[in-house]
């Protein structure tokens, strides 16, 4: 299990987003609030995908039930921050 | 402009007689549709309890001898997929039988390979899945949650291998490694039953398995009218008339084309979800054959 600050995690993410998703984002210009369906056109599967990639990066894998309530950048970074802590 | 209906020319008698002639010959008239509608309506709740009953004994009975006999896990579920498969294709042949309803499946031909297949459905009625397990009998499907925490159902999924939908990273991990080892795997893109009226909707987890698994595969449409069995429609709820299922399998896709086509692996996700959206629905949009 990697030990990331909140910083590395949001940027991790980013990176998820950009190469893997092929999402262009302005990283000066985009809010944690960002809606990651309405303004980012996420889907589920691309959701997946994220979960997949950041579970690789820290090692620790969020749980189902946590998947639904996750609509923001920052509810992920927050989410993954919150289970890396506790693990 | 007024209606004909037996009610309105009623209003229009005034002779007692007549009235009462009037009446009877209409309820003679009606009888038959009465007397179908009760008898399908007895059918389908023995039926659905002969579905419970099967379950029941296989899950009590016939699995538990079969993991007694057959010490080979993946021959075991095999051979679990063929009881269940036989279950389905025994209940469906009842139905028609007892004049529940008749069906009709098309296409049969049009697939020739038998492993690793991706088998994608629209999902308008409760009983989809039981035609296309009676048809593709080695296939896994994607089951609720709840049907592994059942008291009875929950042995009969997990003996032959079914996938919960709880964790959607590990049905999207599972799903592609179940194909890749040349299994069948049965899925409605739609996740859950189509809302009567509204177009269908897929999800992408279908198309995205396909392409990232290389699998073959196989779009089913399948049209029921009138419609039974849907969302909003309790299972012992009996139509008017006999119910017409028509299950029409509509050849296979070769995921190859869309992969070399499309820059990403997103992209062709994308394009192969659409294709199978628009060819399912553009099916179900046509007429029931009359011989269905």
């Amino acid at each position: 299990m990697v030990t990331l600050t909140t910083e590395q995690l949001r940027n991790h993410f980013f990176d998820l987003l950009e190469n893997e998703l092929e999402i262009e984002i302005d990283r000066d210009m985009i809010k944690g609030d960002t809606d990651l369906m309405d303004e980012l056109g996420i889907d589920s599967i691309d959701a997946v995908d994220l979960i997949i990639g950041m579970t690789e990066l820290t090692g620790v894998r969020l749980e189902p039930h946590e998947f639904k309530r996750l609509r923001t950048i920052d509810d992920f970074v927050i989410a993954l921050s919150d289970a890396v802590r506790n693990a | 402009m007024r209606s004909n209906s037996p009610a309105r020319i009623a209003s229009d008698i005034h002779d007692r007689t007549t009235l009462v002639k009037f009446r009877i010959l209409t309820f003679l008239e009606y009888l038959p549709f009465l007397m179908s509608r009760l008898w399908r309506g007895i059918a389908t709740v023995s039926l659905f309890g002969l579905f419970g009953l099967i379950s029941l004994l296989l899950s009590l009975i016939a699995l538990p001898l079969l993991s007694l006999c057959i010490r080979d896990p993946a021959q075991r579920r095999s051979t679990g997929r063929l009881a269940v498969s036989g279950a389905c294709w025994l209940f469906i042949r009842a139905m028609s039988f007892m004049g529940v309803l008749r069906y009709t499946i098309n296409g049969r031909e049009t697939v020739t390979a038998s492993k690793g297949l991706l088998i994608v459905a629209n999902h308008p009625t409760l009983i989809d899945g039981l035609f296309l397990l009676s048809v593709f009998r080695n296939s896994t499907c994607i089951v609720k949650q709840q049907i592994f925490t059942h008291r009875v159902t929950r042995f009969v999924v997990d003996f032959i291998g079914y996938l919960s939908n709880n964790d959607p990273v590990e049905v999207i991990t599972q799903s592609i490694a179940i194909l890749r080892e040349g299994g069948n795997l049965i899925l409605f893109p739609e996740g859950t039953r189509s809302t009567i009226g509204k177009p269908l909707d897929f999800s992408r987890g279908a198309a995205t398995i396909a392409i990232r698994s290389h699998a073959t595969v196989v779009p089913i449409a399948i049209q029921c009218s009138p419609p039974t069995l849907h969302k909003s429609s309790p299972w012992y709820a009996v139509p008017h008339t006999r119910v017409r299922f028509e299950v029409n399998i509509l050849g296979t896709i070769d995921v190859t084309d869309f992969v070399e086509s499309a820059k990403t692996e997103r992209s062709a996700s994308v394009a192969l979800n659409n294709h199978l959206l628009s060819s399912i629905t553009k099916t179900t949009k046509g007429r029931l054959r009359e011989n269905a």
